[in-house]
C-alpha cells in the first residue's frame, strides 16, 4: 500500500477537502450570478481530482495520504482503494448534477435558507468521499456521525414542529446506529487488535474468530445492525421516511443517494475488507442475512403499495430495492459481488434520476392540487416511467446488467434468492403502473398526487404549467442523470465500468483464493 | 461474414424513424409505407449468415443470424406494418402512434433477428415497454387495460429472463460472458418458466386478461399491427426453444384453440368476437409447433400467414366503418355488401377454404397431427374450426346498431383495391406451391389428402349451418327475409335464404324434433333456469344472491349463465377428447 513520496499522494485528501472549500466560496459569495456559476462549476471541479486518481486505482500501488493517529492505535488515512474510489467517482458525478439542480430549484420554490442547504449540501459530499476514501472502519464511524449531524442542520433550517421531530428521529437513529458500530468496532480491534481495510478481511480475523466465535458473530452483528440503520433496512428506516420534510429533490440525494449507499457501502466494507468471505461463509450467518432481508424485502414492497403519495411509495422502493445488492454481497461469489456493486451504483443512479424528476410529477408548490394536473400529463408520466423501468431493473439500464450479473451469481448456491430478485422487480412496477397510468389518464384515482403538507412556505407560488421550462440546470440535470443511467446499461464495456467492478473482486477474490 | 449484416433491419427501422422525425408532414405517410418496402426487400435479400458476437450490454450478444425462417417472420412483421400503415394513411391518423409502432416494429425485428438468448430477453423487455406504450397512445383503452398488460408482460420478461439464468447455469457455468446461442433450453424448471412466459405473451387460457381489450379497444389499424407484432415474436420464441415439439404446448394450444373459439362466438360485439378468434388461431399454431415434426410445423408457419393475411383482410374492412369519425366518400361502394363480401372471405380463408392459403396451413396441421397419433388435437382442431366458422357468421349478421353505421358509409376504392390484392395473395399461395414455398423458405411436404379436404369442407359447412340456425333461432324471420333481400347478390341470396329456410325449418322434423329444438334453443336463450333446475335446493338462494350482486356480467363481459355454459361445454369436450386419445 505504499507508494512514492509524489504531491500525487495528497490527491484523497483533495478529493475530501475540496468540497468544502469550494462550500466555502459558495457560501462568501456575495451575488445570485456569483453562485450560480460557483454551484454550477464547483462540483465539476471536484470531480477532476477523483478522476485523476483513475489510473492509480488499476496501478501498481494505491495513492494513500496519512494523516497520523486520530486514537491509539487508530490510524487516520485516505486512500484510493477501488471499492472506495468507485463510489466516491458516482458520488461526485452525481453531486455535479444534483447540486446546481438542487439551487435551481430552491430558486424556484424561494426557499428561505437557500444557501445554507448548498453550503450543507457541498460539506456533505466531501464528508461522504471521505467515508468511501476512509482506509479505517473507526474513521468511517466518526465522519458517518458527522454526517448525520450535516443532515440535521438542513432538516433543522425547515424549523416547523414536523421537521424538529424528523431531525430528533434522525438523530436518535443515527445514535443507536453509533452505539452498534462503536461496540462492534470495541469488539472487532479487542479480537484483532485492528480495525483497517485490508483486501479480504484482517489477517489475524480468522485464528481470532477460531477461538472467540461468539464474539465475533457479535461483532459482525453489531457492525451490520449499525449500517443496517443507515441502509434503512426495515423496519428501521422511518428515519428516511422522515427526511421528506425537506425539498423532495434534496431529500431525495441525500437519504437515498447518500446515506443508503453509505449503509451499504459499509456493509460491503466490513464483508469484504473486515471479515473477509472466507469467515462470513464459516460464521454460518448468510442464511439468517438472507432470511432478514428477503422478509425486510418483501414488508417494504407492502408498505409502498400501502402509500398514496408518491414520494413515499417511490421511497420506500428504493429502500426495498437497495436491499437487493446487500443480499448479493452475502451470496459470497464472485459474480454476485460483482453485480451488486454494479447494481448499487447503477441503483444511485436511477435513485437521483428519481428524484429530481418526481417534483415534476407530483408539483412543487404548495398547492399541489393546483399544479399536478395541468397539463403536460404524458410529458410526466413519461419522465417518470423512465425512472421506475430503471428501478425495476429493464434492460437498457445500468441496473439490469448488475441484476443479471447478480442473478448468474446467486443462481448456483441459493436459487431460491432468484425468485426474490425477479419478485422484487414485478412489485415495483406492479405499484408504479398504476401511479404513471393515471398520470396519463389526467384522473386522480389513487390519490397519488397528494403531495406532503410544505407549511414552511407561507405563500402560495404561482407556476407555470411545467417545471422545466424555469431553469435549464433543471433539465440538464435531468438528462444527464438519466443519460448516465442508459450508458451504464448500454455501453458498460466502453465506459469501463464493467471492466473496473471486474477489477475490483479480482482483486478481493484473488487474496481469498490464495 | 458479410459486411451487410451491419445494417440489421433494427438499424434500418430507426434510420426511418429519425427521417420521419425530420421530414415535412405532408410526405409523411409516403415515406412511411415507401420506407417499409424498402424495408421488406432488404430483409428478403439478406444474406443467410450468422455474426460474430460482440460485447454490448455488458454480455456477449450475436447482434444477427439469418436463415430462412429468421427471413420469413421479419417479412411477415414487415408486411402487416405496411398493410397497418396504409390504412392509418386513409385515417390519417394521429402520427405519434406510428412513431411507436415503428418502434415497436424494431425491437420485434431485434427479437426475430438477434443470434443469442440474451440478446432476445432485452428485446423482450423493451418489447413489453413498448407494446404498452402503444396502447396508452392509441389512447383508446382504459388505465386499467394498459396496466394489466403492463404488468402480465413485465412478468413474461422476467420468467424468460429466470428462464434464461437457469439455463446458463446448466450449460455455461453461469459465465456472463458467453453467447448463450439460440436452441432448445437447459433444465426442466426453465422449460416451465418459459412456457409461463410465452403463455403470457400469446395470450394463453388463464393469463389472457390482458388480451380481449388489448385486441378490442385500440383502433383498428393499430389493433392489426398490434396484435401480429404481439404474436409472432412469440411463435419465433416458442419455435426456437422447442424444436422438436413439446406435447404439453400441443394441449395448452388445443384448450386455447376452444376457449378462444367459443368465447368469440358468444361475444356481444365485433371487434371482441374478433379478439377471442385471434386467441384461438394462437391455439392452433401452438397446436403445430407443440406437435413439432417438420410437416407440422411448416403448417404452422402457413397458418401465421393465414392469420396476417385473414385478420388483416378483416381489420381492414373493419377500419372503414369503426375506429374513426365515419366520412361519408362519394365515389365508393355501399360499405355493407363490401362488408359482408370481405368478411365472408375472410372467414373462409381463416378456416381453411380449399385452394386458399388458410388450407394449406389448416390441412398440413391436421395431416401433421393424424401421423403423429395426435387424433385428440384433429378433434380439437377441427372442432374449434367449426366454432370459429359459426363466430365468423356471427359477425356477418352482426348487430343492429353496427348494421346502421354500415349502411351509411361507403368504402372508398382504394381500400377495396387493398384488399383485393390481399384476397389474391391468399389464395396465390393458397394455389401456388412455389409462391408458398419461395415465401415460407421451406419445401410445403404433400400437405393434402382427400379425406382432408372432405373433413375441413364439412367442418366449414357445419359451422356455417349452426351459426346460421342459431341466429335464426335468436332473430325474427321477416327481418332475415329483409336483410337477405336488402344485402345479398341474386345467387348468393337464394343460397343463403335456403340455408336460412332450412335451419329455420327444423320443425318440420315432427313434433318430437321440434320439441326438442325447442327445448335446446330454449336453454341456449335462458341457461339461467336450466342450471337453476339442475342446482340442489340448499345452492339455490346463494345462487340467486350471486346473481342479484353481478347483475349480468361476469369479468369476461359474459352473462354468468353463458360463462357457466361455456366451461361446461368445455369440460366435457376435454373428457371426451381424453377418452379418445386413451382408446
Amino acid at each position: 500500500m505504499s507508494n512514492s513520496g509524489s504531491v500525487l499522494t495528497w490527491l484523497p485528501l483533495i478529493s475530501v477537502l475540496l468540497p468544502g472549500v469550494i462550500g466555502l466560496i459558495y457560501w462568501n459569495a456575495r451575488t445570485d450570478s456569483q453562485r450560480y456559476v460557483i454551484s454550477g462549476l464547483g462540483p465539476w471541479i471536484i470531480v477532476l481530482p477523483v478522476v485523476a486518481g483513475f489510473r492509480f486505482v488499476q496501478g501498481e500501488y494505491h495513492l494513500e495520504t496519512v494523516l497520523g493517529q486520530v486514537a491509539p492505535g487508530i490510524e487516520f488515512g485516505l486512500q484510493f482503494d477501488p471499492l472506495g474510489w468507485f463510489f466516491t467517482l458516482f458520488l461526485t458525478v452525481l453531486f455535479a448534477f444534483g447540486i446546481p439542480y438542487c439551487e435551481a430549484y430552491c430558486t424556484r420554490i424561494e426557499f428561505p435558507q437557500q444557501a445554507r442547504i448548498i453550503f450543507s449540501l457541498f460539506l456533505i459530499e466531501g464528508i461522504a468521499i471521505g467515508i468511501f476514501l476512509a482506509t479505517d472502519l473507526f474513521s468511517v464511524f466518526v465522519l458517518f456521525q458527522i454526517l448525520a449531524l450535516l443532515v440535521y442542520g438542513i432538516v433543522s433550517t425547515v424549523g416547523t414542529a414536523d421537521a424538529r421531530r424528523a431531525g430528533y428521529t434522525l438523530l436518535a437513529y443515527i445514535l443507536v446506529a453509533s452505539l452498534f458500530l462503536l461496540s462492534g468496532i470495541r469488539l472487532l480491534r479487542f479480537l484483532t487488535g485492528s480495525s483497517a481495510f485490508v483486501s479480504n478481511g484482517i489477517p489475524t480475523i480468522q485464528s481470532a474468530i477460531h477461538t472467540e466465535p461468539v464474539l465475533g458473530l457479535a461483532s459482525f452483528w453489531l457492525l451490520f445492525f449499525g449500517f443496517g440503520i443507515a441502509a434503512a433496512i426495515v423496519p428501521v428506516h422511518s428515519w428516511v421516511i422522515d427526511l421528506l420534510i425537506i425539498p423532495v429533490p434534496i431529500a431525495g440525494l441525500l437519504g437515498g443517494v447518500v446515506i443508503l449507499k453509505v449503509g451499504v457501502f459499509g456493509i460491503f466494507r466490513i464483508t469484504l475488507d473486515i471479515f473477509g468471505a472466507e469467515v462470513i461463509d464459516t460464521l454460518g450467518i448468510t442464511l439468517p442475512v438472507f432470511i432478514l432481508l428477503g422478509v425486510s424485502m418483501m414488508l417494504t414492497h407492502l408498505l409502498a403499495i400501502s402509500q398514496n403519495v408518491v414520494e413515499y411509495r417511490l421511497l420506500y422502493a428504493i429502500i426495498a430495492t437497495n436491499m437487493i445488492p446487500v443480499l448479493g454481497v452475502f451470496v459470497l461469489t464472485p459474480l454476485a459481488i460483482q453485480g451488486s456493486l454494479y447494481y448499487i451504483l447503477s441503483h444511485a443512479v436511477v435513485t437521483a434520476f428519481l428524484f429530481i424528476a418526481v417534483p415534476i410529477v407530483s408539483g412543487v408548490g404548495p398547492k399541489p392540487s393546483q399544479v399536478a394536473h395541468r397539463g403536460h400529463d404524458s410529458q410526466r408520466a413519461f419522465v417518470f416511467a423512465l425512472g421506475v423501468l430503471g428501478l425495476a431493473a429493464v434492460p437498457l439500464f445500468g441496473t439490469f446488467v448488475g441484476l443479471w450479473y447478480l442473478m448468474l451469481g446467486t443462481i448456483a448456491t441459493h436459487p431460491i434468492l432468484l425468485g426474490v430478485l425477479i419478485g422484487s422487480n414485478i412489485f415495483v412496477i406492479a405499484y408504479f403502473a398504476p401511479v404513471i397510468a393515471t398520470c396519463v389518464a389526467g384522473t386522480n384515482n389513487l390519490d397519488v398526487f397528494r403531495a406532503k403538507d410544505l407549511s414552511w412556505i407561507s405563500e402560495p407560488i404561482s407556476l407555470d404549467d411545467s417545471l422545466l421550462s424555469g431553469d435549464n440546470r433543471l433539465i440538464v440535470a435531468i438528462l444527464g442523470v438519466f443519460l448516465i443511467s442508459l450508458l451504464l446499461g448500454i455501453f458498460p464495456d466502453y465506459l469501463q465500468t464493467l471492466p473496473l467492478t471486474e477489477f475490483v473482486i479480482e482483486q478481493i477474490w484473488s487474496g481469498y483464493n490464495e | 461474414m458479410s459486411d451487410l449484416l451491419w445494417i440489421h433491419p433494427t438499424v434500418v427501422v430507426l434510420l426511418l424513424l429519425i427521417i420521419l422525425m425530420g421530414g415535412t408532414s405532408k410526405l409523411f405517410y409516403p415515406t412511411l409505407s415507401g420506407g417499409l418496402v424498402l424495408l421488406a426487400g432488404w430483409i428478403w435479400i439478406l444474406p443467410p449468415e450468422t455474426m460474430e458476437p460482440i460485447g454490448l450490454f455488458g454480455f456477449t450478444v450475436r447482434l444477427i443470424e439469418v436463415d430462412p425462417l429468421t427471413r420469413y417472420f421479419g417479412v411477415l412483421l414487415v408486411g402487416i406494418t405496411l398493410l397497418a400503415s396504409i390504412l392509418s394513411w386513409q385515417a390519417n391518423a394521429d402520427r405519434r402512434v406510428q412513431f411507436v409502432k415503428l418502434a415497436l416494429l424494431g425491437v420485434a425485428l431485434w427479437i426475430v433477428f438477434v443470434g443469442d438468448w440474451i440478446g432476445l430477453t432485452i428485446g423482450w423487455f423493451v418489447f413489453g415497454v413498448l407494446g404498452a406504450s402503444l396502447l396508452w397512445i392509441d389512447g383508446n383503452t382504459s388505465w386499467q387495460d394498459r396496466y394489466r398488460f403492463s404488468l402480465l408482460f413485465f412478468i413474461s420478461a422476467s420468467l424468460l429472463l429466470g428462464t434464461i439464468a437457469l439455463h446458463s447455469l446448466s450449460e455455461f457455468g453461469a459465465d456472463p460472458r458467453i453467447s448463450h446461442d439460440l436452441g432448445a433450453l437447459g433444465p426442466e424448471i426453465a422449460v416451465y418458466l418459459l412456457m409461463g412466459a410465452l403463455a403470457i405473451s400469446v395470450g394463453g387460457v388463464g393469463v389472457h386478461i390482458w388480451l380481449p381489450e388489448a385486441f378490442s379497444k385500440p383502433n383498428t389499424d393499430t389493433t392489426v399491427f398490434f396484435f401480429a407484432t404481439l404474436l409472432l415474436p412469440a411463435f419465433y420464441v416458442t419455435l426456437q426453444a422447442f424444436p422438436k415439439g413439446n406435447a404439453l404446448i400441443a394441449y395448452y394450444g388445443g384448450l386455447m384453440a376452444l376457449y378462444g373459439s367459443m368465447f368469440a362466438f358468444f361475444q356481444p360485439t365485433i371487434r371482441r368476437n374478433l379478439a377471442y378468434q385471434i386467441q384461438a388461431h394462437s391455439g392452433i399454431i401452438l397446436i403445430a409447433l407443440g406437435i413439432g415434426t417438420a410437416t407440422a410445423t411448416v403448417g404452422g408457419l402457413v397458418h401465421m400467414l393465414t392469420l396476417v393475411l385473414g385478420f388483416g383482410l378483416l381489420f381492414g374492412i373493419l377500419s372503414q366503418l369503426s375506429g374513426y369519425p365515419s366520412e361519408i366518400r362519394n365515389n365508393g361502394i355501399h360499405s355493407r355488401n363490401i362488408f359482408i363480401g370481405f368478411v365472408g372471405i375472410a372467414g373462409l380463408i381463416l378456416v381453411g377454404m380449399p385452394l386458399s392459403v388458410g388450407f394449406v396451413g389448416l390441412s398440413t396441421i391436421t395431416v401433421a397431427a393424424h401421423d403423429a397419433g395426435q387424433n385428440g388435437l384433429v378433434g380439437i382442431l377441427l372442432f374449434s374450426l367449426s366454432i370459429l366458422t359459426a363466430a365468423m357468421v356471427r359477425v356477418v349478421f352482426t348487430n343492429q346498431q353496427e348494421s346502421n353505421r354500415l349502411l351509411e358509409n361507403t368504402v372508398s376504392l382504394s381500400t377495396i383495391a387493398l384488399l383485393v390484392g390481399i384476397v389474391f395473395l391468399a389464395f396465390l399461395v393458397g394455389i401456388s406451391r412455389s409462391a408458398s414455398t419461395a415465401l415460407v423458405g421451406e419445401p410445403i411436404p404433400q400437405y393434402w389428402r382427400i379425406w382432408t379436404i372432405l373433413v375441413l369442407v364439412l367442418v366449414i359447412g357445419i359451422g356455417v349451418v349452426f351459426g346460421i340456425s342459431i341466429h335464426v333461432s335468436r332473430m325474427e324471420l321477416p327481418e332475415i327475409f329483409d336483410f337477405g333481400q336488402l344485402v345479398l347478390p341474386t345467387l348468393s341470396k337464394r343460397l343463403v335464404s335456403g340455408m336460412v329456410i332450412a335451419g329455420s325449418n327444423l320443425h318440420s322434423l315432427g313434433t318430437f324434433s321440434r320439441q326438442c329444438r325447442n327445448a335446446v334453443l330454449y336453454d341456449i336463450r335462458h341457461p339461467a333456469e336450466r342450471i337453476v333446475r339442475f342446482l340442489p335446493s340448499t345452492f339455490v338462494r346463494s345462487y340467486q344472491q350471486r346473481r342479484t350482486r353481478t347483475p349480468g356480467l361476469t369479468g369476461t363481459k359474459l352473462t354468468l349463465e353463458e360463462s357457466i355454459f361455456i366451461f361446461v361445454i368445455l369440460l366435457a369436450l376435454v373428457l371426451l377428447l381424453g377418452m379418445v386419445n386413451t382408446w
